[in-house]
């Protein structure tokens, strides 16, 4: 069965829709863009509050603007740094010019602002490309970026938001309709961008492939792919050049290396347990997402399958098998892991949308009482939607965090070292604290710099600013319980497990 | 940042910038899906449609081992009104036996023109044809070309179809892959030439046009004046005069019809040929004709010339100012990265080179593509690039010096089969000269 009668490598087919819809089809999708804009935007900078990765990556960006290195700390090639390089430029132009938030991690989500609009809008013109009606292209990029998990994730300062921005753009080129040469080559720049700002982003290249394979005919496309690829993987390479470069690609005693981090991530990493047995962390985050909203990891999981009832739509319901079935192993799995199918799962329902109402006559009763129909399940499915993001992601939410680092700028001594999580790394530093005197938690006992700085280890620390996220990686810093055993309880802000507690060490 | 990195990071844009050029240029057939269709020869005019009246010009001097068979094979093209126009120098009375071996089996169609212009050169031969010839339409066709069968109807169609068109630009192929060292890499130019570039500059409207298979609307020719009798270059001389003259060039590229020639036969043979097609650019630039053109036809010619001085250039610096940093002070690795830069455009490039050889051995009938052929193509890159920029200074050094004299260069007819290079023609004696650098030096002094 074939729901979207979908021309794919013919010439490209007569505009269906009457004239003067474009018009008001362009005038309503720009609305809507600046609609879910509006709705990451609200509250971005209170809500939620910053994670250690988010400060991570603000940290990194910091210390490419301040200190002229990829890190504050040795960089480990924990990911290509394209994302975090992005983050700096922006900040770099725009520093005099925006709003700061209350935290440095909150400044930066203005990027990310940034991102999800441009990834909305380049996701309309694919749609576009890929002949979706407007409706079409409205009810995907409504499925792309309302959902409060959606909201929640694509709002944080993750590099795989990053990522799925070039993903989008590298397809929006693949489905170029005059099968330019040029368009393979942004492509293959695209998606080697993809895969420098998230190396987890090669997952989706083949699904670029197939959509460009499918489009260019047969008497172009060797040469077309062939020259997409080289330039896809001579962008990766960079990333392995800069390693070879440094002498940091093989490992060796006294330095960090790629193959070192890659055998990390792919072997030695904890895995998070099967996603479907109960207890595992896997299995905890699923219930985070689930908590957020479970409707678009339904939509996910149905347009794994929904996506090869049409022809247009076969790349994404690759996109969307390989998502689910790479989260049913026992692997790694982050917490930003459904992002990179959010795109997909919009342009499957998408093409669903369009197929329901083309599936009539044009201008019969049938067509625009389904198109009718279309509409308000889009506009009931937003609503509810809406209503997730009003109670979890508008209103401002009380932080710790935010109040710890308010007393440590009041009360701290400037002197003292003091251990934090990566969030409050930046901050710290811009409150007067030398950047050799705030430690990453997990630095203390990783990396060698901090070791021969601090030889006594957490007994040179003169704070500890515990936060839920040392809490929960207590795993890794196992001397935790021992130095707040050790310590001086300061202030405690927040009850039970969000609270934020600063000792003074004494070591 | 030091300077000697600034003077690097030139050499990077400077090379990557050359490369790019080459890549943008070679890939023109691929850029749209309907520029293959478009440098196509159009379907052959319909039987019983009245063809234009054809002349070709052939040049010969020293070439009695291949001219027979060029002037029978053109006699044999079935086309209705048509002249081949052997033309001979004065003092080689061998060729000169050569031709009339052909003109003895074909008297309607071959005639044959003396030049007794001193020294001899190819655009000299050319003008002297010019009072003798009558025709809507003529071509040229060097004297070891072999020309695709029916490729005069072709070009007729083309010229009928569309009454705009000055001249029609067919394909060359260079067939003797087992040849020197270079010419695999030399054939691969020329397919990337007739397929992409030249449809490409045709496009952009400025074109040097080929030495052969190009077909001039008579009439275009004698309103810009002929040839130049003293250019050496004279292919891409008319072809600024034309373009300057508003005239149209069409390119027509099939692999079926393009007319098979050898490459140089040594690396001299090549270096000589390159120094004569510089030296003739630069000539060119220096004439008044060039300055009629608009600047934008002037910068994409400037273009083509510079690029592979620029190629040269940066391909001698870039290792040399790599090396010099890197043994005096650690090389910053944006630096190193940057350097990879104009590698992978080079990478694309091969992956044009690679198609094209794949399209002439399929059309010439010469197998698969190996890797040794591959091997060949990149290892051949940089001698080749280094020679090309060598034979640029070169003709750069001759024009300041004033030496203008033309260096031929030599056929022995390795692309054709053997057996077909002697052809016993009824008592016509057929003295074999063997055809060598030094008898051509003395040739064209």
């Amino acid at each position: 069965m074939t729901l979207l009668e979908a021309p794919v490598a013919e010439a490209p087919p007569a505009r269906r829709s009457p004239p003067g819809s474009a018009w008001i089809g362009r005038t309503v999708l720009t609305f809507v863009v600046a609609g879910l804009t509006f709705v990451h935007a609200f509250n971005i900078f209170n809500n939620p509050s910053p994670t250690d990765e988010e400060g991570t990556y603000t940290a990194q960006a910091w210390a490419l603007i301040h200190l002229d290195k990829l890190a504050p700390y040795t960089y480990w090639y924990d990911h290509p740094p394209l994302g975090w390089m992005l983050v700096a430029a922006w900040r770099f132009i725009t520093s005099p010019l925006l709003p700061t938030g209350p935290t440095a991690v909150a400044t930066d989500r203005e990027f990310m602002l940034l991102v999800f609009a441009a990834t909305a809008v380049t996701l309309v013109l694919l749609a576009r490309r890929l002949d979706f009606s407007w409706l079409g292209a409205g009810v995907a990029v409504v499925v792309f970026g309302l959902s409060p998990l959606e909201v929640y994730l694509q709002r944080l300062v993750e590099l795989d938001n990053i990522a799925v921005f070039f993903l989008v753009l590298a397809l929006f080129f693949a489905a170029d309709r005059e099968r330019r040469l040029w368009s393979a080559v942004l492509s293959a720049l695209a998606i080697g961008a993809a895969v420098l700002s998230v190396e987890t982003a090669i997952l989706y290249a083949p699904v670029v492939l197939f959509l460009l394979w499918r489009r260019w005919s047969r008497e172009t496309r060797a040469v077309t792919v062939s020259m997409f690829l080289v330039v896809a993987v001579s962008a990766g390479f960079l990333y392995i050049l800069y390693a070879i470069s440094k002498n940091e690609f093989i490992p060796g005693p006294g330095h960090v290396s790629l193959l070192g981090a890659a055998y990390w991530q792919l072997v030695q990493r904890v895995p998070s347990g099967h996603i479907y047995v109960a207890g595992t962390v896997a299995n905890q985050l699923l219930h985070q997402w689930l908590a957020f909203d479970p409707i678009i990891l339904v939509m996910i999981v149905a347009g794994a399958v929904l996506g090869w009832l049409s022809r247009t739509t076969w790349p994404f319901a690759l996109a969307l098998v390989i998502g689910v079935l790479m989260s049913l192993r026992n692997g790694y799995l982050p917490v930003t892991y459904p992002v990179e199918l959010f795109p997909f799962v919009g342009l499957v329902f998408g093409a669903v949308a369009d197929s329901l109402v083309r599936v009539w006559r044009p201008r019969s009763v049938l067509r625009i009482g389904s198109a009718a129909l279309v509409v308000v399940a889009t506009a009931a499915l937003s609503a509810v939607w809406l209503r997730g993001s009003a109670a979890k992601l508008f209103p401002s939410i009380d932080q710790p965090a935010l109040s710890a680092e308010h007393w440590m700028a009041n009360h701290g001594n400037r002197q003292l070292p003091v251990l934090v999580g990566d969030s409050m790394w930046v901050d710290l530093v811009h409150e007067g604290w030398k950047i050799n005197r705030v430690v990453w938690f997990y630095k203390i006992n990783t990396d060698p710099q901090v070791e021969k700085r601090f030889p006594a280890g957490w007994r040179d620390m003169g704070y500890v600013i515990v936060t839920p996220g040392m809490r929960a990686s207590v795993g890794s810093i196992p001397f935790l319980p021992t130095m707040i055993a050790h310590s001086k309880l300061l202030v405690s802000f927040g009850a039970g497990g969000a609270a934020v507690a600063i000792y003074r060490v004494h070591g | 940042m030091h300077g000697v990195d600034y003077i690097f990071l030139l050499c990077v844009v400077l090379t990557t910038g050359a490369a790019v050029q080459g890549v943008v240029f070679n890939s023109f057939r691929w850029h749209a899906p309907r520029n293959a269709a478009d440098i196509s020869f159009r379907e052959p005019a319909p039987v019983g449609t009245r063809l234009p009246s054809m002349a070709i010009l052939v040049p010969a001097r020293h070439e009695e081992q291949v001219l027979t068979e060029t002037l029978l094979k053109l006699c044999q093209q079935g086309y209705p009104e048509l002249k081949v126009v052997a033309i001979i120098g004065h003092d080689d009375p061998e060729t000169l036996v050569a031709a009339e071996a052909a003109a003895y089996l074909y008297p309607e169609t071959v005639s044959i023109v003396i030049d007794h212009s001193w020294p001899k050169s190819k655009p000299k031969a050319l003008a002297s044809a010019l009072p003798v010839v009558e025709a809507d339409i003529v071509g040229v066709i060097d004297a070891e070309d072999d020309v695709a069968a029916g490729l005069c109807r072709r070009v007729a169609g083309e010229f009928l179809a569309d009454p705009a068109i000055d001249v029609v630009q067919g394909g060359v192929h260079l067939v003797n892959l087992n040849g020197p060292w270079f010419a695999i890499r030399n054939a691969v130019e020329y397919v990337l030439w007739y397929s992409s570039r030249l449809p490409y500059q045709a496009r952009l409207g400025f074109i040097p046009i080929g030495g052969n298979t190009c077909f001039f609307r008579w009439s275009a020719v004698l309103a810009v004046g002929g040839w130049d009798r003293e250019a050496l270059a004279e292919d891409a001389d008319i072809g600024v005069r034309l373009a300057a003259a508003g005239a149209k060039v069409a390119v027509r590229y099939d692999e079926g019809l393009a007319t098979r020639e050898e490459c140089p036969t040594s690396t001299s043979g090549l270096v000589k040929q390159r120094v004569r097609w510089y030296q003739g650019f630069i000539q060119i630039i220096r004439k008044r004709e060039w300055r009629s053109l608009s600047r934008r036809h002037q910068l994409l010619a400037m273009v083509t010339l510079a690029a592979p001085l620029l190629q040269f250039l940066s391909a001698l610096m870039l290792p040399g100012v790599l090396l010099f940093v890197g043994l005096t002070r650690s090389l910053s690795v944006d630096l190193v990265l940057a350097a990879f830069v104009p590698l992978f455009v080079e990478l694309v490039a091969l992956v044009l080179e690679v198609d094209a050889l794949i399209r002439l051995r399929r059309a010439e009938g010469g197998g698969k593509v190996r890797v040794r052929d591959v091997f060949w193509l990149v290892v051949s890159i940089i001698p080749y690039q280094l020679m090309m920029g060598l034979a640029l200074i070169t003709a750069a050094v001759r024009e300041i010096r004033g030496n203008h004299s033309w260096a031929k260069t030599d056929h022995v007819g390795s692309h054709r089969k053997h057996s077909e290079q002697v052809i016993d023609l009824r008592g016509l004696e057929r003295k074999k000269v063997a055809a060598s650098a030094e008898a051509n030096e003395k040739a064209y002094p």
